[in-house]
């Protein structure tokens, strides 16, 4: 058995914003790294303001991919998708493995493109 | 075992030491009666030890029915096959008889390291290529047949899947051809009915740790009417009819001995049990859902392999702390580490990662299959319950990314 970061343990253990929220699947972000057998989809939802208002993910994945969606997720809303992380900060907020880099890549993609594509959901619609 | 370690379904990799056998093995490392070289036989020491010797060579060819003048003493199956495969080729290449070889893409890295140094020393080798259940046909080892094959090698039970190769219609095919028929009989022996002389078999690898004995000490069963001869790997002092020299090591040779004499006395009530504890444990398994047997219904009585639809091996072998299982390739590149006997049979990338073999013995206990069950469901529902490719399952039936969906898939329990 690989051995993780006591906090990739507890994102894997406690997902935070795990699932897809209700109402909201048209706003998708998806990555995937088919050699690592990762997939991974994001959802997000705006509000006024061009605030962060819901996140939810879906994962296939290792437990240091899970994890980072669940960290990922945590600091969107957190900041209301102001500063979305970025695979760097995954890895060194997570102590993720060198070789999981391209599998929080496959994440910070993912993440990125939902909230891109919630932007400019709203944008059309006002 | 101790309360809070996992539960053991790991017994293809090893089996815990029988009490009888610990018991037979003891008095050889603990007194002076142990002390003798069973090469020394000038002396009572050596005598006596040497009397030790000949009658575990006799219980460990009770098992498999063969010539106790053909069992060869050696570290483990790894160096019985080694034996095997390269002293059977090598002997007869050397004079002129042949330098073919057919085995099959899931054998044992036992078995496929050796071909490779065989290739490397200019032998040619056939890989037979086995269905999608694992299974081979006879015809299938005969069409491979050439004029000049030496050696056919070919496992009895698969050690990933359980799938039992027709050894005895195999060995009947060959009746009338010059090649040596190996069998690596490590997972089999003690499980199985093994027969090599009626079967007439010419090589068989055997492991005492599979079956309950000591680790460190295996055969390799080797035709002794008409005599085979092999080209050694070691060279020495001429023990083992100089096919293994060295001195023998004792108290490990009693002991598989013994191992063998338990498992012979109990092998048609054993089996049984073993083929009860499996099949609760795959119809417990099956009733998640989204689950895929890699094999056959009718494998070797303790091995199951099972593909989970929906979720990453690593994550869930994360999830599975509780149990001692075998991940089939629960890492971070399925291209590097995916099972070579599952793509031999063509199982999906994705699938093959989240595999994972449960093996079990006579030592296993009802409540330990029921709780592996339980423990197994518990983290499918939780993985399942974020993972796209479970999600895309329930939607329409496909497997996951890249998977064939297949009639081996059980679409039973609730998907959700």
């Amino acid at each position: 058995m690989r051995q993780y970061s006591p906090q990739v343990w507890e994102h894997f253990r406690h997902p935070r914003n795990a699932g897809i929220p209700v109402g909201s699947t048209e706003c998708v972000g998806r990555g995937c790294a088919a050699e690592a057998g990762v997939e991974v989809e994001f959802v997000a939802v705006m509000g006024q303001g061009d605030i962060l208002t819901a996140v939810g993910w879906e994962c296939l994945g290792c437990p240091q991919s899970i994890a980072s969606c669940s960290w990922a997720s945590e600091r969107a809303r957190q900041s209301g998708g102001v500063n979305l992380p970025s695979a760097l900060d995954m890895q060194r907020a997570l102590g993720l493995t060198s070789d999981a880099l391209s599998r929080a890549l496959v994440v910070e993609d993912a993440l990125h493109a939902a909230v891109a594509d919630a932007r400019k959901r709203r944008d059309e619609v006002t | 075992m101790t309360a809070d370690w996992p539960i053991y379904l790991d017994h293809a990799a090893t089996t815990p030491l029988d009490p009888q056998v610990l018991e037979a093995m003891l008095p050889w490392m603990q007194s002076m009666r142990g002390l003798g070289n069973p090469s020394s036989t000038g002396h009572c020491y050596g005598q006596h030890a040497a009397t030790a010797v000949e009658e575990a060579r006799e219980a460990v060819a009770a098992l498999v029915h063969a010539e106790p003048a053909g069992v060869v003493w050696t570290s483990g199956a790894t160096e019985a096959d080694n034996l095997a495969v390269l002293g059977a080729a090598r002997f007869a290449g050397q004079r002129g008889r042949g330098r073919h070889v057919v085995s099959c893409r899931t054998e044992h890295k036992a078995v496929l390291e050796p071909l490779k140094q065989l290739e490397r020393e200019g032998f040619e080798v056939t890989l037979l290529q086995p269905a999608a259940d694992g299974s081979l046909t006879v015809e299938q080892v005969l069409q491979a047949l050439r004029d000049d094959t030496v050696l056919v090698s070919l496992m009895h039970a698969n050690n990933e899947t359980g799938v039992v190769h027709p050894i005895a219609a195999i060995a009947e095919g060959l009746r009338d051809h010059a090649a040596v028929l190996h069998v690596d009989a490590a997972q089999s022996a003690g499980r199985l009915p093994v027969d090599v002389r009626g079967w007439g078999v010419d090589l068989l690898s055997l492991s005492a740790h599979k079956l309950h004995g000591p680790k460190g000490v295996g055969a390799l069963y080797v035709r002794s009417r008409p005599r085979l001869r092999l080209e050694p790997l070691m060279f020495g002092g001429g023990q083992e009819r100089g096919y293994r020299p060295g001195t023998l090591a004792t108290h490990q040779i009693v002991g598989f001995g013994k191992a063998c004499a338990v498992a012979a006395a109990g092998l048609d009530a054993d089996a049984a049990r073993l083929v009860d504890l499996r099949d609760r444990l795959w119809s417990g398994l099956a009733r998640q859902g989204g689950v895929q047997r890699n094999g056959r219904l009718d494998g070797a009585p303790h091995i199951l392999n099972v593909a989970f639809v929906g979720v990453h091996g690593e994550a869930l072998e994360a999830e599975l702390q509780g149990l001692a299982i075998s991940a089939g390739a629960a890492c971070s590149s399925a291209e590097a580490m995916t099972s070579h006997v599952l793509r031999a049979m063509g199982v999906a990338d994705d699938l093959a990662q989240s595999s994972f073999r449960f093996s079990l013995a006579r030592t296993t206990t009802t409540s330990e299959v029921d709780r592996a069950v339980a423990q197994t469901a518990d983290a499918l529902e939780r993985l399942r319950a974020f993972s796209p490719a479970w999600r895309r399952y329930c939607e329409t039936g496909a497997p996951m990314q890249g998977g064939a969906p297949g009639n081996g898939f059980s679409p039973g329990g609730s998907k959700g």
